[in-house]
């Protein structure tokens, strides 16, 4: 299987999962909370699935309407996006002017 | 739920068809796509949903028929033969739409129009059933 590659998106999807690991995000709500676009986010969400970062299900909302597909982090999924919200913030920390360690 | 109106039957109508002839392994986010249509708000960003929606699902496609060891199960059970017959004529239309520069969302009506069955994908033959 091809590596994943992390694209702003991608990265920008794995984030708002992040915020919430252990709840449930349906499609049409990380799209408005990101920005993408359908066709954006869908080839994310299927990338992630894929590489069994991503677990899916269909939860029945209300009764006479179709079933909503719903997506959270695994584990493996949650791990990823931990390391990589720390590499992100990482060259932000670098910024932050170095203590003043001349004093004796 | 927001009510119906024809611009979003529209936008159900292109969704289905190109749910109808992705591979297997799209399908069920085709269906996923389908499932959010009905909370988009907005006629036109509900068909906006469904134009990004079939172009990914119609690019699946592509690459299924291009590329067939990526998804082994893109014929699905049935009548395979005519399937194939069909999919092999809509690879033709949908291929020529590309290379025409023809945005995803239309190519995908064109694969749907090629295979002259425009009508909703039925629970068989589809990853959930309703």
């Amino acid at each position: 299987m091809k590596a994943l590659r992390l694209s702003p998106q991608t990265l920008e999807v794995l984030d708002r999962f992040a915020q919430r690991p252990a709840a449930w995000h349906y499609g049409y709500e990380l799209s408005r909370q990101t920005g993408l676009k359908s066709g954006t986010l869908y080839p994310i969400l299927m990338r992630l699935a894929r590489h069994e970062l991503l677990e899916t299900r269909w939860e029945q909302t209300e009764e006479g309407v179709p079933p909503r597909h719903t997506y959270r982090l695994t584990p493996k999924g949650v791990e990823l996006a931990r390391s990589e919200r720390v590499a992100a913030r990482k060259p932000l920390a670098t910024q932050k002017p170095a203590p003043a360690g001349g004093r004796a | 739920m927001i009510p119906d109106t024809p611009l979003r039957r529209l936008a159900a109508v292109l969704l289905r068809a190109a749910i109808r002839f992705a591979p297997c392994d799209a399908r069920e986010w085709g269906h996923a796509a389908l499932a959010e249509l009905g909370h988009v708000e907005g006629n036109w960003a509900a068909v906006a949903w469904a134009l990004g929606g079939a172009g990914v699902l119609a690019k699946q496609t592509l690459l299924a028929l291009m590329m067939p060891w990526r998804s082994r199960q893109a014929v699905p059970a049935g009548n395979p033969l005519s399937r194939e017959v069909k999919m092999h004529k809509a690879s033709l239309i949908a291929g020529g739409a590309c290379r025409a520069g023809v945005p995803a969302g239309i190519s995908g009506v064109a694969v749907a129009v090629a295979s002259g069955d425009l009508r909703s994908s039925g629970p068989v033959d589809t990853a959930v059933e309703r």
